[in-house]
């Protein structure tokens, strides 16, 4: 479903993505882990199409070569609302909810691209389901939510723009350990359901938890993949990337 | 002559208002501090002439049914105009140079002194009279007030609540709204920004020239290929005290201003003749009290 070969990233002269290359295959749960400042969220940004858009004010725009392919169209140079188009959606780091607009509007906002009114609701009562604090939340302003509420916030919205593929960026940050349980495990619940996911984290043991094939990026680089069984034979992988 | 304040400043700050809201609107949406927003004021009004005023429409057969349209057929046409002309000009010269905060300041001015070299050069530098689209006046408070007048202060409460439903109610106001609020967030909705800016800039530009026709053919009656300077000084001033990007801050400020200007002219000797700095000055009061003006909150796109 998604194929990532050779992706080099610069910003501004630093090298953030070196010769990355990643495979996804559709109903696949795949995992990324790595440190602080190993290139996770750059990776999400250049497969969601933002890495590479023209803002006021961001006068340099990084470099990238390489190729990413979903369904076998090569997107790397497919505008970012092109890519959401798609289906490729991307949760972000740090949740960026729309401070000043409530908790629905937040979820309307994420079915942008939808005109099918029965359907956006059925999947608006889904995510009330997954997250029935966000029903109660649905007319207060996202910015008075907590950091748990805003990052089940983030991936409501993520569902209701209706992801084939669905990319998450830590989830986990900065929330309580049960807390982190219980947002994996919705998580979890929407892959049963079909959304294929490529989940980007810090925290090794929920990666290790809910993923069936994982990849370890250290400084830009992908130093080893396989599954849970697999990673863990090699002492060297538990000791130097897994911390265990 | 507090009722004389009361009564003008509110017309004029009702236009003030609406010119300053397109100016902050482009700014919280694309961050464009666009310096040729005076000169959508001015093309506005230009174009108003041409459709209205200079019997252009004795061409077309239409208007002639009933003359009543013609003012109003001017009206539309000339907003309309002003909408198109500035959403090219944002694709082809500013939107390329989008990420540097100063090409865009440089761009826009350089555009803002060519709108007003092609002006003189089609209309000459003698000031063309923009005729009233009503004419007749009421009694309001013992003031005489022309019917003009009153039409562009109840056009200008009349767009604040079309403009309030627009960006609250409609599909692309919320773009708008999700986009001032987090652009990477709303480009990953699926929001295509290169467009949204480029009906921003159309919005923007319409709000500047409406308020171009209505000011010039209300309160000062002629244009003049110069007309852009003033409402720029007015549009900047009334933005940074309301707080930059602040909707409430432009609607507020701009009454402040249309206040502040009313009364320096008409409680103060001589006032007429500094009425031009009143804007900034009251910007300078209002950032002393208030670095970052009344509703000031940057939006700021840092992560
Ligand atoms: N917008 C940016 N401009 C310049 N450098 C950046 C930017 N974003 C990230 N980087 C750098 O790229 C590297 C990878 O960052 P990032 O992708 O955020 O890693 P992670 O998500 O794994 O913490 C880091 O060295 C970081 O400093
Ligand atoms: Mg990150």
């Amino acid at each position: 479903m998604l194929e990532i070969k050779d992706l080099t990233v610069h910003y501004d002269g630093a090298m953030a993505l070196n010769r990355v290359s990643l495979k996804v295959e559709e109903g696949e749960f795949v995992g990324v882990v790595g440190p602080n400042g190993s290139g996770k969220t750059t990776l999400l940004r250049a497969i969601s199409g933002v890495l590479m858009e023209i803002e006021p004010g961001k006068k340099e725009r990084p470099s990238l070569s390489g190729s990413i392919m979903f369904n076998g169209k090569g997107i790397d140079k497919s505008k970012a609302w092109n890519i959401t188009k798609m289906g490729v959606i991307h949760c972000p780091e740090r949740r960026r909810p729309f401070a000043e607009m409530t908790t629905l509007d937040n979820l309307r906002m994420g079915a942008y691209l939808r005109k099918n009114r029965s359907e956006i609701k059925k999947d608006l009562e889904w995510v009330y389901e997954l997250f029935p604090i966000l029903k109660e939340r649905a007319r207060q302003m996202s910015q008075t939510l907590s950091g748990g509420e805003q990052q089940m916030l983030a991936i409501g919205r993520a569902l209701m723009s209706k992801p084939k593929l669905l990319l998450i960026d830590e989830p986990s940050l900065g929330l309580a350990p049960l807390l982190k349980e219980a947002v994996l495990k919705v998580i979890k619940e929407i892959w049963r359901s079909g959304v294929t996911i490529l989940l980007v984290e810090q925290d090794v043991a929920i990666t290790l938890a809910s993923a069936q094939r994982i990849y370890i990026l250290a400084h830009g680089r992908i130093a080893t993949q396989g599954t849970k069984e697999e990673l863990m034979k090699s002492r060297d992988v538990r000791e130097i990337y897994l911390g265990l | 002559m507090i009722e004389e304040i009361l009564v003008y400043g509110a017309i004029s700050g009702g236009m003030y208002a609406l010119l300053a809201l397109g100016f902050t609107l482009i700014y919280g949406v694309s961050g464009v501090v666009n310096l040729a927003h005076g000169s959508f004021f001015m093309v506005g009004t230009y174009l108003f002439y041409v459709f209205g005023i200079s019997g252009f429409f004795s061409l077309i057969p239409l208007t002639l049914l009933d003359p009543t349209w013609g003012p109003l057929a001017a009206l539309i046409l000339a907003i309309a105009f002003t909408g198109v002309i500035s959403a090219a000009l944002y694709r082809i010269i500013i939107h390329p140079v989008l990420g540097d905060e100063i090409g865009v300041m440089v761009v826009t001015v350089s555009l803002a002194l060519i709108i007003q070299q092609l002006i003189l050069m089609i209309f000459g530098p003698p000031n063309l009279r923009i005729n009233p689209l009503v004419t007749g006046s009421k009694q309001i408070w013992g003031l005489g007030v022309t019917n003009m007048r009153l039409l562009a202060f109840g056009v200008s409460l009349i767009l604040f609540i079309v403009l309030w439903i627009f960006t609250n109610k409609s599909k692309v106001g919320n773009a708008m709204r999700a986009v001032s609020q987090d652009r990477e967030a709303a480009m990953l909705m699926g929001i295509n920004t290169e467009r949204l800016y480029m009906l921003t800039m159309a919005l923007s530009a319409m709000l500047a020239a409406a308020a171009g026709v209505f000011i010039t053919a209300s309160i000062t009656e002629y244009a003049a290929p110069w007309i852009w300077l003033h409402p720029l000084a007015l549009s900047f001033s009334i933005v940074i005290l309301g707080g930059l990007g602040s909707i409430k801050g432009s609607l507020l400020g701009g009454f402040i201003v249309g206040y502040a200007e009313q009364a320096v002219a008409i409680g103060v000797p001589e006032g007429g003749s500094i009425i031009s700095i009143v804007p900034f000055t009251v910007m300078v009061i209002v950032l002393l009290l208030r670095p970052k003006g009344l509703f000031g909150k940057r939006i700021e796109m840092e992560d």
